[in-house]
């Protein structure tokens, strides 16, 4: 009998040493798929068991940081001291909601799991000290964020300051905010109370509507169609255009484009009707260059830009292709003064007027200024990698467009909005929407002082049908724009 | 001489009981460490009652030990430490698991006290309890069953009372039986749930020892051949029929496949030990495989377990939806690979993954899964590499011992105790689907857990009786062993004819006072001659070449001794027919001139005559008969296997009990002198 039972015991090995195979497989070969799995509750249960980075702003102000929950699945919980300032900023990183925005885009980092961290890491495993995340510090300055956040208090609508030199965001707010603590809470009723809370909010609280949403841009567009004009060689900023001053009657349509309130422009030439706003000059400047020059110029700016990333991703501005318009010239017409199919959304406002501070080039835009690993080695840093995205104009038609944009302030729509010791060109906005839609007030500007530079776009949402008749880019969002570009550039 | 001869010393056998103690001291401190460990990872602080564990364990170490010393000195050296380690491990893991049991309450309870207000019992406790129980059911066993083969006796018995407690489930109520699918349990009021299953099956192994012991000429001989295969006689398909049958009623009353398979499996593999026939394994497989595909594709339960070892992330594929859909599958095994994926080589280190993201049966069925991500690869290889050397031990045993029935009990316990492993461990990790077994030693769970100490007092038992020395013989002169020669070849001839049987006679062998065995088939004679082995030492002694392996060759000091021994019957040698016949008859001749003029080791000599006379056997006649007792066979490979190591060489020389055979006292002097130790 013992042939047999050698032969059964080697049998029995055998099926033993099967278990070995499949551990090493289980543990070893196929270990990283299975990790990486969807539903694999380890990862997001690894994401909460020791302190993610904070986020700070530019000045150290922590608007996001991990605090321990007393829970045991899930010892940290994600919390915003600042509440709802930074919340489209910071997004936030919830056990049921996944990971939104900064806490999502740099999520990696945060977490400490980035290939640019693994040797502090690994230091920090050699010499026993607890794992935790990298710091992310952003462009972001408290002082200006406060400032559009106080300047857009009870209204509804978005700010983007940034550095016209650099595309450093130095604010970016979009109102109505919302508390990102409820969502991020470790509590499983609190924070899906405030998930729905958020789903059945009709005004997107937590759409970054500085970056994510298009608007019409109205007459802010016009500095496109004015770069796009001078740099063509046919307008110079003084000469008349040839325009129709009361009003463009578009050939073939039968539609004739008038101005505000049906004014006559004072001018047909460039500066006076953008420092008065004057659709009759800029509908018909835009449709004389033809939808391919208006076209090119357009994406010089940035729009239609599908790779922007500040590194949240931005909405691609848009304004119709060549083809779309064909030759519809009233349809060109409305486009070149920022109405029809032309949308942009603030981020690209600012940046058009950012091109005309900084010589005709667009800086990248960009939030985050440095990241640093838990060792305190920074391995990422903004200045590093700043680039120009694109050269909007010329630098001389800069110049000339600086000229006409600060007359708006000193002659034009813009005057209730200059701000003393501060040089100042800016250009308002009144963008139409739908019937029965109040208008959007815009205004973008730019100033120097104190050897700083910021570029500045509010735009301002209104549903009051009472108020449709007063609304106006430099009564809306004038006061906000200032508030912020005295923040920014620090003058009082 | 009229006096009897003086009882010879006993030989010098390492009986390693004191290696024994070191490595169970040893499997102590692992478990210490681990228990440490634990606690450090918890909170920084060593676990309060470490030391108080860690003395008890000692203390349960050092009685085991000693009562080993007293009942079963002979014993493997390694049960002992390997049931400690593996248990001592378990314990720590399911503490492990239960620290996650009770901060998980503490925070529920701190954020809904109305809602959470009885915190979790906690399993440690428990298991503590059940180790203790486990040990004194060794203890007992040990103290009381002082030879295996009284268990034989009770073959019958064993194999009413396995099948009751094996059935008593399916027939009992679900709300008294059912868990997790499977009906394998019985709840008393109180909390307290055994499953029966696994005491009945111990029992079924030494049924099926005993049963296969007595029937396997019957199986192993009448046999048509076809295709290459022995195809067993329709008549003998009885007994696997019936199992099959069997493991068959229980896949589907109590759908549960892990006791089914083992069951079944066991069986089979013992079915192939005692008859050496492949055709069985080859039936047995294909019945088994084929009953459990078409139950696997029938009842709703086992196709379940099927479906979740196929498709194992369905269950939470299932679970994202929106809105969550009702019946979704259990995401057990996708969690199980999570956990082992989560560990790697290294894994996590005690107390800090999430094994308990398993869910139910974490620290049961699932147990492993908590050894392969926190203790890794590394960890979990280790863990095999225990569980492979008890059952090899098991195995060593069953080469070793002398006796048919320990041979089978054994194997079969530890062909079980490998089946359990792999069924459970292959669920858990997805070789095979996944069927509800408790992991040997480690799981949480009573019956289980004292069960398989019985398991260990069993091995103890039958490794003691496997390693224990015959007493010295004493060697015969030359002119005595020419003398006994001569008688045996004038009795020759009738003994060849009697050889040539397939079933040749058995002697009748009066078993004295013992009852005779239920199992004792006159034409088999196996117990018969188990029984009276002393008997038949006479006669090995005289030149057959038999020295010291017959199956009932004595047990030593302790072994109860065969009451045929002091029959004045059995005063003339009996002489066991066939082979041993056949070789007597060409041997007589050889041997005579093999007889050393010097004096020589006895152990030499009788491998020589042992060899001689297998040679003869062969010249003489033809093709090797089948031995009808397995002792030529069983006792040549056991020889080898002594010989090849060293840790085991116990040289078995049996000789009649001192004074129990007048004819050896008065013919046959012993002179001290030529008395050869080891």
């Amino acid at each position: 009998m013992n042939q047999p039972i050698r032969r059964v015991a080697l049998f029995c090995f055998l099926l033993i040493a099967s278990l070995l195979v499949s551990s090493n497989y289980l543990q070893v070969v196929n270990a990283d798929s299975y990790k990486a799995r969807n539903g694999n509750q380890r990862i997001i249960l690894d994401s909460f068991a020791y302190p993610r980075g904070q986020i700070l702003t530019a000045d150290g102000t922590v608007i996001a940081e991990s605090v321990p929950s007393g829970g045991i699945s899930y010892k940290y919980q994600r919390t915003y001291p600042l509440k709802s300032d930074y919340a489209n900023i910071t997004g936030w990183k919830s056990i049921g909601y996944g990971s939104t925005d900064i806490e999502s885009s740099l999520d990696k980092f945060l977490q400490g799991t980035d290939s640019s961290e693994s040797v502090a890491n690994f230091m920090d495993t050699l010499t026993g000290k607890s794992k935790k995340g990298g710091d992310v510090q952003l462009t972001l300055q408290n002082s200006v964020q406060q400032a559009a956040i106080a300047g857009l208090k009870g209204k509804q609508g978005s700010v983007v300051a940034l550095d016209p030199t650099t595309g450093a965001i130095l604010a970016m707010y979009s109102s109505p905010s919302f508390d990102p603590n409820g969502i991020a809470s470790n509590n499983g009723d609190t924070s899906s109370a405030a998930g729905k809370a958020l789903e059945n909010d009709k005004s997107k609280p937590n759409l970054n509507h500085a970056i994510q949403e298009n608007y019409p841009p109205g007459s802010v567009f016009k500095v496109v169609t004015a770069a796009a004009a001078l740099d063509s060689g046919k307008y110079q900023e003084t000469n008349p255009t040839g325009a129709d001053a009361n009003g463009f009657s578009v050939p073939g349509s039968g539609y004739t484009l008038t101005n505000e309130n049906g004014q006559r422009c004072p001018g047909t030439d460039l500066k006076t009707a953008l420092a008065q706003s004057c659709n009759s000059v800029y509908g018909y400047v835009g449709a004389q260059l033809g939808p391919q020059i208006m076209s090119t110029y357009a994406s010089k700016f940035g729009f239609g830009n599908p790779a922007l990333k500040i590194p949240l991703p931005v909405a691609q501005s848009s304004f119709p292709s060549p083809a779309a318009v064909g030759s519809n010239q009233l349809a060109l017409a409305q486009d070149s003064i920022g109405q029809g199919d032309t949308q942009v959304t603030p981020l690209q406002a600012a940046m058009i007027a950012a091109s005309v501070a900084n010589g005709g080039a667009i800086m990248q835009p960009y939030l985050v200024d440095k990241e640093t690993a838990p060792n305190g080695h920074v391995t990422y840093k903004g200045s590093d990698h700043q680039h120009v995205l694109s050269q909007a104009m010329s630098p001389t038609t800069a110049g000339v467009l600086d000229d006409m944009m600060q007359n708006v302030v000193t002659n034009g729509t813009a005057q209730n909005a200059a701000v003393s010791g501060v040089q100042m060109g800016a250009k308002t906005g009144t963008a139409q929407r739908a019937q029965g839609q109040n208008p959007l007030a815009w205004f973008v500007c730019y100033g120097t002082a104190n050897g700083k530079k910021v570029a500045v776009a509010v735009m301002v949402e209104t549903n009051n049908p009472n108020i449709r008749g007063d609304i106006s880019g430099v009564g809306f969002a004038g006061p906000t724009a200032d508030a912020v570009l005295k923040a920014a550039l620090g003058v009082s | 001489m009229s006096a009897a001869p003086p009882r010879p010393e006993e030989p010098l056998i390492p009986k390693r009981r004191n290696t024994e103690l070191l490595l169970s001291l040893f499997a102590v401190a692992v478990a210490m460490f681990a228990y440490a460990n634990v606690g450090l990872a918890d909170n920084g602080k060593l676990p309060a009652g470490m030391w108080g564990v860690g003395a008890g364990l000692a203390a349960v170490v050092l009685v085991a030990n000693g009562l080993i010393r007293y009942a079963a000195p002979y014993a493997d050296p390694l049960f002992l430490p390997l049931a400690i380690f593996l248990n001592g491990i378990g314990l720590v893991l399911i503490h492990r698991l239960d620290i996650y049991d009770s901060e998980h309450y503490q925070a529920l309870h701190k954020a809904n006290p109305v809602k959470f207000h009885t915190a979790p019992a906690g399993s440690t406790t428990n298991q503590l309890m059940y180790t203790a129980l486990g040990i004194i059911a060794m203890a007992v066993f040990l103290l009381f069953v002082k030879d295996h083969k009284i268990l034989q006796r009770y073959a019958y018995i064993s194999m009413v009372s396995g099948l009751f407690l094996v059935a008593i489930p399916a027939v009992l109520p679900a709300s008294i039986s059912s868990a997790n699918g499977a009906k394998s349990w019985i709840r008393f009021p109180g909390g307290v749930s055994i499953q029966p299953a696994e005491f009945g099956k111990l029992l079924l192994v030494s049924f099926f020892a005993a049963f296969l012991m007595a029937k396997r000429d019957a199986l192993r001989v009448a046999s048509r051949r076809v295709l290459g295969l022995n195809i067993p006689r329709g008549r003998d398909m009885g007994p696997i029929a019936v199992c099959w049958v069997l493991a068959m009623l229980i896949l589907v009353f109590e759908t549960d496949l892990g006791v089914s398979l083992m069951f079944f499996g066991a069986f089979v593999v013992l079915l192939y030990i005692a008859t050496e026939r492949t055709s069985w394994l080859v039936f047995g497989l294909t019945a088994f495989v084929g009953g459990a595909v078409f139950i696997a594709t029938t009842v709703p339960h086992v196709q379940q377990r099927v479906n979740n070892w196929l498709h194992p992330f369905n269950g939470e594929i299932c679970a994202a939806q929106i809105p969550t859909p009702k019946n979704c599958p259990s995401d057990q095994i996708s969690q199980s690979i999570y956990g082992f994926a989560t560990g790697g080589i290294f894994g996590k280190g005690l107390d800090q993954g999430r094994p308990w993201l398993v869910g139910f049966a974490k620290n049961a069925d699932f147990i492993l899964v908590t050894v392969g991500e926190e203790l890794g690869m590394v960890g979990l290889f280790a863990l095999m590499m225990v569980y492979t050397l008890f059952v090899m031990r098991g195995f060593k045993t069953a080469l070793l011992i002398r006796d048919n029935y320990g041979k089978l009990l054994a194997a079969g316990l530890a062909v079980t105790f490998a089946l359990q492993v792999f069924i459970t461990a292959g669920g858990v990790m997805r070789v095979i689907p996944l069927t509800g077994l408790p992991m040997p030693f480690l799981a949480a769970g009573g019956s289980a857990l004292v069960a398989n100490w019985v398991v260990v007092a069993l091995l103890i038992r039958l490794s003691d009786s496997a390693r224990r020395p015959l007493p010295p013989a004493i060697p015969l002169t030359d002119d005595e062993l020419r003398a006994m020669r001569l008688a045996a070849a004038q009795r020759m001839p009738s003994n060849a004819v009697q050889g040539r049987h397939a079933q040749p006679a058995a002697p009748q062998v009066p078993d004295g006072p013992q009852r005779p065995h239920p199992l004792a088939q006159p034409g088999l004679g196996q117990s018969g001659l188990g029984q009276s082995g002393l008997g038949q030492t006479g006669l090995g002694q005289t030149g057959l070449g038999q020295t010291g392996f017959g199956p009932g060759a004595p047990g030593g000091p302790g072994g109860p001794t065969p009451p045929g021994a002091a029959d004045p019957t059995q005063a003339m040698p009996v002489r066991p027919a066939g082979a041993a016949g056949a070789a007597g008859a060409a041997g007589a001749a050889d041997v005579t001139q093999a007889v050393p003029s010097q004096p020589r080791g006895y152990g030499e000599q009788t491998m020589l005559r042992a060899a001689e006379a297998t040679q003869a056997m062969q010249a003489t006649s033809g093709p090797r008969p089948e031995p009808e007792q397995g002792q030529t066979e069983s006792y040549i490979p056991a020889f080898e296997d002594d010989a090849d190591d060293e840790d085991d060489d116990v040289r078995t020389r049996p000789t009649p009990a001192p004074g129990a055979n007048p004819s050896d006292a008065a013919g046959r002097p012993s002179p001290p002198e030529r008395r050869y130790g080891p």
